[in-house]
């Protein structure tokens, strides 16, 4: 900034000073030295007085009379560098100083002084010490999106009301926490690199911070490159599935990033996987009575372990999660029911001109489908009392949740009122007992016109008469209901979708880009896929090409997001069992039986979510406890590796290169745990040494070729690596 | 009285630089020179138990207006003034534990009657905070980080959590408040002092390999030798979860070895009159039995537990029966056996919940979410009782009568509870800033007697 200032109007700031005369006492020259005024050449002279900035080097003039050659200027005691000396003009450089206003003294050779009192005010330029995002994913440093929008925390000094700060030339709006902080939003910019930072003070001091932000193009939704490296393909796959064996990473690194996320996304349903672990668990109960605790898991668990088309068990987990219904407190003739609603979650996925093994069609990812097809989930119904909802008492839990929860967010877009209202028009269900035989006879639910609210309603400021979206099957169904009794102004989910476009597609983005991506996520890229799930068109309202686009953005294979998450059990526990391959049990029939105990154990009970909220995220999973208890289930699953031939060979490097180090590199690599350089040797040193019965570390003459110490040590280091930090990151 | 101070000062400006763990605390000078506080601060062996009912309890059925018309009115299928089929709820033949003549207790609250009887019992209604919220989840948040809107007003830390870490943090004691069965709630949230999230005792192990049992001491000296030695990691979620390992693995021989004298009172159904019910809370109630054992080289201030099941928008009287139940069963156990072992007096109980329902019923014969909540504060130090609020019968007016959103409103923070338990009872010095750092919460002495 080097251009001059204007300069301001003279400021006369005293017309006399009295004349010092040193200890002279005599009478001083009545005609002698006299001050009158300063201007500071080098700033705009805005302030009473006029300014010159700490660091000096401002050039002031000086105008009076009797000034003589070889006077001194100061100004809180530090001398000025006198450049010109007329009679009635000084030009001079201030020297560095501090905050405040001083007098200026003018001493000439003789001895005598005049003070120009309170002429001069010091003032600090806006100083930066540290530039860190405050929110976004590269929280807690200098990097920012390139999409902008982060909150940026500038630490310093001088930050006073009127600064004005820009990014790269571009203005952005500076909120001053203290003379020390101040804040402001990220702008968006076209290109990756430094950006300079130019903070101005309500004076015109200017401060630059040449590349104060560096703009990265690594948390944008822009596509990544194809290639996927082994860290990169287990994160897909950890992201996308539970994990995957490593033949499966080989052939995806093979295959690229854009096919792989493809194959993952458009899978087809494996009907002999999906009948065999219904076959096994409980075939003979679906609809039925009497219906255990353990069917449903130990059935969803047998699919999770053993379904090929990971992203169908990984999308219905997610979809259990945001929907949570419990079968806790169910009654036993009507469980049954919540194997359908799980279904419904993995049909989600499915294209709807395929069915899964039981002949329920696919939803084609369809977002609006799928809200529809929950307001008349059974499973659904009953948690949230949709079935004791009717007409002149209408039962608010569903209402709430189904805006709260579901679809907007709490408080997001509706009120109290619109709860009591959207509770009338989901009314009408009511359970009915089905005898078809006289040993099975179970829960069902049907719709009875008589219990529904058919009046009018006032939802969103909409009036009408708003009810359910659709009824089918229901209407068909049991109750001898003949006409379809859809409400003549369409359904609620239909009308928030159309009243409540944005909030309704920010909210499933946001959950969306915290499950897939990282916590915390940045608005942009949020409000960036929610353009995209509301845009009018063939794919309004449809997750597949928002949660592609997510799997296949460069933010998704950053640093951020790479191992950014914390693993819930149930992500802990497979991961472990895809990645080694171990089926917990030869007999099958209790291999769930074991993940149902361990992930009730590690605190995470599929089907049985803490309450309609769904279960808790990040470091929320994290307590003394429940690690002892993922400790407890590597231990319980790394004693099935019994023989080395069956079980071992597959999970460690060929005989021959067993050596410590080689073990637990390759153990490391399977598992895709980094360690570091203190746990590395020390896991090494473990193979080569036990400890004797006084407790002593002792040597073990480890020998590679001895299946014994193999066994022994390799499922030792597997336990080992397998609770190392690093394994808990999702 | 009530200690409290009125000030901004906070500990966790002294502790922001120092969040890695003991051994940062340990060498900040800082807080080298603070002697007030720390694992000395309070009376030794005072404790407190908070026990959660998820799911916003009933209070105007567990503390029941029997004299108010508009409650009996209101309520037409689940009143419990009339008996089944004459026009309420009331099993027949089942009777409401006596207050005061016009209050009662839920039929199922006998135990809870007996503690009332002792003057232990100091019974708070309207208990929220300003400006209710009718989410359950927002509400959770608010009883949890003890703050409205905790990424405007909160630091992320839970209000235990602050606890923690300004009075189990030097040195750290990650025993000095402990979640039993609850998980990790937000409310543990901590910047240094982790508290401990226990489930159950025996299950708190590190198993041996069943086929090398021989090696379990060499695999434990390995990852113990490990963790002292690994770089501490810098950035999150690294950074908890490297924290969690090591805290787990320091804890495990502490607690067993801590609990090691307990005997146990038993199991109810075994036959142990003095036995604790085998039910969630029974469980749960029985281990906070059992780490008091440990109270001696724990010093333990807070318990946190509860048990879910509470939203109860249909058939509620069955349901809220056996939750009542519930809690009856466990208090007795809990109660009795803390008489039996001279703890009575160190103890403090507070049966919260997150909100309170309508005072209509729904029509599914349930009720939805409220404001105020009838809270009970227990133990041997409690001055029995009931303090309903002059507005109770106010609030009850036609006026207030309209469906669907009349509920009781609120009248006592619930922080103010917390607070004067914490100040009165644990004897610990503190400010509601430290606590509770929301520009909403005006700290009013909530009323609650100790002798």
């Amino acid at each position: 900034m080097g251009t001059r200032r204007l300069l301001g109007p003279v400021l006369v700031a005293a017309l006399f000073a009295g004349c010092g005369g040193g200890g002279g006492g005599g009478g001083a020259t009545p005609l002698g030295l006299l001050l009158q005024a300063l201007q500071v050449l080098t700033q705009n002279n805005v302030t009473t007085p006029p300014f010159g900035t700490t660091t000096g080097g401002d050039t002031i003039q000086i105008t009076g009379s009797g000034f003589v050659n070889g006077l001194t200027v100061t100004i809180d005691g530090r001398a000025a560098a006198v450049a010109t000396v007329t009679a009635s003009v000084i030009t001079a450089a201030t020297p560095n100083g501090l905050v405040g206003v001083f007098d200026i003294i003018v001493r000439n050779p003789d001895g005598e002084t005049a003070t120009l009192t309170g002429a001069f005010q010091y003032i600090a330029p806006p100083a930066v010490v540290q530039v860190m995002a405050t929110t976004g994913p590269t929280a807690g440093d200098n990097m920012v999106p390139i999409a902008g929008g982060q909150t940026v925390r500038l630490a310093g000094s001088g930050f006073a009301a009127g600064i004005q700060v820009a990014v790269e030339g571009q203005a952005v709006v500076p909120t001053i926490i203290d003379d020390a902080t101040a804040t402001f939003v990220a702008p968006a910019v076209a290109n990756e690199g430094g950006a300079d930072i130019t903070v101005t003070s309500s004076v015109g001091l200017v401060t630059t911070v040449v590349s104060g932000l560096q703009y990265t193009a690594e948390f944008s939704l822009a596509p990544a490159g194809n290639i996927l490296t082994p860290i990169s393909a287990q994160h897909l796959f950890r992201r996308a599935g539970f994990g995957a064996p490593a033949d499966r990473v080989a052939a995806a690194r093979v295959a690229g990033m854009s096919l792989t996320v493809d194959g993952l996304l458009g899978y087809t349903n494996d009907d002999a996987v999906e009948n065999a672990a219904l076959d096994r668990y409980g075939r003979n109960v679906i609809p039925g009575a009497g219906f255990g605790t353990r069917v449903n898991k130990d059935w969803w668990l047998e699919l999770m372990a053993k379904n090929p088309a990971l992203f169908q068990e990984r999308l219905a987990f997610f979809l259990h999660d945001h929907f949570a219904t419990s079968e806790r407190d169910m009654n036993q003739n009507f469980r049954w029911t919540l194997h359908r609603q799980i279904q419904l979650f993995r049909r989600f996925s499915l294209p709807t001109t395929e069915t899964l093994a039981d002949g329920s069609p696919g939803l084609g990812y369809s977002w609006r489908l799928l809200l529809i097809e929950i307001t008349k989930d059974r499973a659904m119904l009953d948690w949230l009392d949709g079935r004791v909802s009717r007409v002149g008492a209408p039962n608010e839990n569903f209402a709430r949740e189904l805006w709260e929860l579901f679809m907007l967010g709490e408080g997001n877009g509706y009120s109290e009122f619109d709860i009591q209202q959207a509770a009338e028009a989901f009314t009408g269900f009511q359970w009915f007992t089905v005898r078809d035989d006289p040993d099975n006879a179970y829960l069902d639910m049907r719709y009875v016109p008589g219990r529904h609210d058919a009046g009018e309603k006032t939802i969103f400021g909409q009036v009408g008469n708003f009810g359910y979206d659709d009824i089918e099957p229901f209407h068909t169904s049991g109750a001898g209901i003949t006409t379809d009794d859809r409400d003549a102004d369409g359904g609620v989910v239909a009308l928030t979708l159309r009243m409540r476009p944005m909030e309704a597609s920010q909210f499933i983005c946001h959950k969306l880009v915290e499950f897939f991506l990282y916590d915390n996520p940045d608005d942009l890229v949020v409000n960036e896929l929610a353009a995209d799930l509301r845009a009018p068109g063939v794919n309004q309202w449809n997750l597949k090409p928002i949660i592609s686009k997510i799997l296949k953005s460069k933010a998704m294979y950053s640093s951020r997001s790479i191992k950014g998450k914390v693993k819930s059990p149930v992500e802990f526990m497979f991961a472990f069992l895809h990645q080694t391959g171990i089926a917990l049990s030869d007999d099958a029939g209790t291999a769930a039986a074991r993940m149902r105990t361990s992930m009730t154990d590690m605190g995470q009970t599929l089907v049985e979510p803490p309450d309609v909220n769904g279960w808790p995220t990040g470091v929320q999973w994290l307590g003394s406890q429940s690690q002892l208890e993922r400790i407890n289930f590597l231990n319980l699953a790394v004693q099935e590796l019994d023989d080395v031939a069956a079980d071992l060979d597959p999970l460690l490097p060929p005989s021959g290169e067993r050596s410590p180090t080689e073990l637990v590199d390759h153990i490391a690599t399977l598992l895709d745990v980094r360690l570091s350089g203190n746990a590395r040797t020390q896991f090494i040193n473990f193979v080569t040494t036990q400890q004797d019965d006084a407790g002593q570390t002792v040597p073990f003459a480890y020998d590679e070729n001895n299946d014994d110490h193999v066994k022994q040590k390799s499922r030792d280091l597997i336990w080992l690596i397998a609770q190392y930090h690093d394994a808990h990151q999702n | 009285m009530t200690k409290r101070r009125r000030s901004r000062v906070s500990r966790r400006s002294l502790l922001k630089g120092a969040a890695l763990g003991a051994a940062a605390v340990a060498v900040n000078p800082i807080l080298a020179t603070r002697s007030v506080l720390g694992a000395g601060e309070g009376i030794p062996g005072r404790f407190m138990v908070v026990v959660n009912m998820l799911g916003g309890c009933d209070g105007l059925n567990m503390v029941v207006p029997t004299h108010l018309s508009p409650y009996v009115d209101r309520r037409a299928a689940i009143n419990l003034v009339n008996e089944v089929g004459s026009g309420g709820g009331l099993p027949v033949g089942e009777v409401l534990p006596d207050l005061d003549g016009d209050w009662k207790l839920h039929y199922s609250l006998g135990a809870i009657k007996s503690i009332w009887d002792d003057n232990d019992l100091h019974i708070v209604n309207r208990v929220s905070y300003p400006t209710p919220n009718q989410s359950h989840f927002t509400s959770q948040d608010i009883y949890s980080f003890g703050v409205r809107n905790n990424t405007q007003n909160g630091d992320g830390r839970g209000w235990l959590g602050r606890f923690a870490d300004e009075f189990c943090a030097d040195p750290v004691e990650p025993l000095g408040v402990i979640s039993v069965g609850l998980g990790r709630r937000v409310d543990f949230n901590s910047d240094v002092t982790q508290p401990m999230i226990l489930r159950d005792v025996p299950g708190f192990t590190v198993d041996a390999d069943n086929n090398f049992p021989g090696n379990q001491a060499h695999r434990l000296s390995t990852v113990r030798g490990m963790l002292d030695a690994d770089p501490i990691p810098t950035v999150e979620p690294r950074l908890s979860i490297f924290n969690t390992n090591q805290l787990a693995y320091d804890l495990v021989d502490r607690v067993q070895d801590g609990v090691s004298e307990w005997v146990d009172p038993g199991d109810l159904s075994a036959g142990n009159p003095n036995g604790y019910p085998d039910t969630t809370l029974g469980r749960y109630m029985r281990t906070v039995s059992q780490l008091l054992s440990g109270q001696a080289t724990f010093g333990t201030k807070v318990f946190y537990t509860g048990f879910g099941g509470f939203d109860n928008h249909s058939n509620q009287i069955v349901r809220h029966a056996s939750l009542m139940d519930q809690l009856n069963g466990a208090i007795r156990a809990f109660s009795t056996d803390m008489k039996n072992i001279n703890k009575w007096n160190d103890c403090v109980i507070v049966v919260i919940s997150e909100f309170g329902r309508r005072i209509f019923e729904n029509g599914s014969f349930g009720t939805d979410h409220g404001h105020g909540n009838a809270f009970f504060v227990m133990g041997g130090r409690v001055k029995g009782r009931l303090d309903v609020g002059s507005g109770m019968t106010a609030m009850m007016s036609e006026a207030n009568l309209q469906p669907p959103n009349s509920t009781v409103p609120f009248g006592i923070d619930f922080r103010d509870i917390y607070l004067d338990v914490i100040g009165d009872h644990l004897g610990v010095t503190t400010n509601s800033t430290q606590l509770f750092p929301d520009p909403d919460f005006q700290p009013d002495p909530s009323g609650l007697g100790l002798v």
